[in-house]
């Protein structure tokens, strides 16, 4: 046995056993990758979803169109700035009318289509020599009738000589929904209130394999129904008789925990696993599940592929056909019980460098989901970069 | 109780260095990195974050996101 070892087996179960007691917060673990004195990115991607099912009463089909810039700049040895900005048009399906048998009702929609701006800004600081990250950024959105500001802030911790990196991050974000109802009502400004904690530890367990363990805390109060949404009411014969205002509670309490692993036993080819599981007292349960393989492909095309696979069970506010409203009802069906499948493919093609010392590449990606309410997507993003 | 395990836990992270710098290789490529690309995970985000009931993703720091559907 070499001069000053120790046995690692015993080392590594000890070393196992604490990591998995304590939850922290989960920090980019690319902290210990070399990474570039700046990056700068443009994206486009659209995005279409198609309506087969889901609320049989509403049209939820959408086509989305946007564009992406974001920007990273190491300023100094120990501060980076980083920034991005998100303009998209939606375009939604026109609203369907109401059912035959309701009276005297007129279900409009804000608008068909929505232009949506979002911002945000960031600085990490790494203090020389600490294995510290302090990160804080602001976040803004905008579109009609919902406007949004928030706050991040961030530390992570390297430990155990860089294998191990601790870490937590707060978040809070102010929204001002307009209450502008699906019939046209209006009542004014409302207001919505999230705090989100999450804290994760990430592990090399070995020199290729990391894991990552997350937890994850959200608390939401304020107006959280959608004033666009509204619940169809039957009579006994089973035929609609009535439409009413969604209504769900003013308060949220939602925990998300997080499991990621990646396998990557040669530069260019990793073998992924990530692993999720909500609840809230909403009565939602979720868990999802998504593998992932990379290979590097001749003159140095990276390849990704995954799928991700998600159950969910309802609401307890979510009622198919109630013949009377109770205090809290919902048919929105992303609050219904599914299952999605999400594949896509992601490929990222080096581009070479040019006399600035530019790297450039660029990336393509397909995805979408299918979900068996039959509610279906499909998207593609493409984007161009570059490094220096 | 409580102090002894914060205790035990110290005395246990040092045993958590598992590689050596030369080792890392692998670690540090782009392929072992848990998110890929950031254009990638905004719009998978977003769409998670609408069409679900669930907070999306498996982490986001900025989780709850615009609220917006």
């Amino acid at each position: 046995m070499p001069v000053g070892s120790r046995p690692r087996t015993a080392a590594r179960r000890s070393c196992q056993g604490a990591c998995a007691a304590l939850l922290l917060a989960l920090a980019p673990r690319q902290a210990a990758a070399a990474e570039p004195n700046g990056q700068a990115s443009l994206d486009l991607t659209i995005f279409t979803q198609g309506d087969e099912g889901g609320d049989p009463h509403k049209a939820e089909g959408l086509d989305y169109h946007g564009v992406r810039l974001g920007a990273r700049v190491r300023v100094s040895d120990e501060v980076t700035l980083r920034a991005s900005a998100v303009g998209a048009l939606l375009v939604n399906d026109d609203p369907k009318p109401a059912p035959p048998t309701v009276s005297g009702v007129t279900i409009t929609s804000a608008s068909t289509n929505t232009l949506t701006l979002d911002a945000s800004a960031g600085a990490d600081i790494r203090p020389d020599g600490s294995g510290a990250t302090l990160s804080a950024g602001a976040f803004y959105h905008h579109q009609y009738g919902f406007i949004v500001f928030g706050l991040d802030f961030g530390y992570s911790q390297e430990v155990a000589g860089g294998d191990t990196v601790l870490g937590t991050t707060f978040g809070v974000r102010a929204a001002w929904p307009k209450k502008r109802m699906w019939d046209g009502d209006f009542y004014g400004w409302s207001r919505q209130v999230t705090y989100n904690l999450m804290a994760g530890v990430t592990q090399n367990l070995s020199p290729s394999v990391v894991v990552g363990l997350s937890a994850q805390l959200t608390r939401q109060h304020g107006y959280l129904a959608d004033p666009l949404n509204y619940v169809v009411l039957f009579d006994e014969a089973g035929a609609p008789r009535a439409l009413v205002d969604e209504e769900l509670p003013g308060e949220r309490t939602r925990g998300q925990v997080n499991a990621r692993l990646r396998v990557t036993p040669s530069l260019g080819t990793s073998f992924g696993l990530d692993l999720s599981f909500y609840g809230d007292d909403w009565g939602i349960l979720h868990g999802a599940a998504e593998p992932s393989f990379e290979v590097l492909l001749p003159l140095d095309v990276r390849l990704r592929l995954w799928t991700r696979v998600a159950v969910q069970r309802a609401s307890r506010h979510f009622v198919e056909a109630p013949e009377q409203a109770p205090q809290y009802v919902t048919q929105d069906s992303d609050l219904g019980s599914f299952v999605s499948v999400e594949p896509g493919v992601l490929t990222i093609i080096p581009l070479g460098a040019s006399p600035e010392e530019l790297s450039w590449d660029t990336r393509i990606a397909v995805f979408g989901f299918y979900r068996t309410d039959a509610l279906f997507a499909v998207g593609s993003t493409a984007g161009v970069s570059a490094s220096w | 109780m409580r102090l002894l395990a914060i205790l035990a836990l110290c005395c246990a992270l040092p045993a958590c260095a598992t590689t050596r710098f030369h080792e890392r290789a692998c670690l540090a490529d782009r392929a072992a990195a848990f998110d890929q690309d950031e254009a990638v995970a905004f719009i998978r985000g977003k769409i998670e974050a609408a069409r679900e009931g669930a907070l999306g993703g498996f982490g986001h720091a900025s989780a709850g996101g615009c609220g917006c559907q």
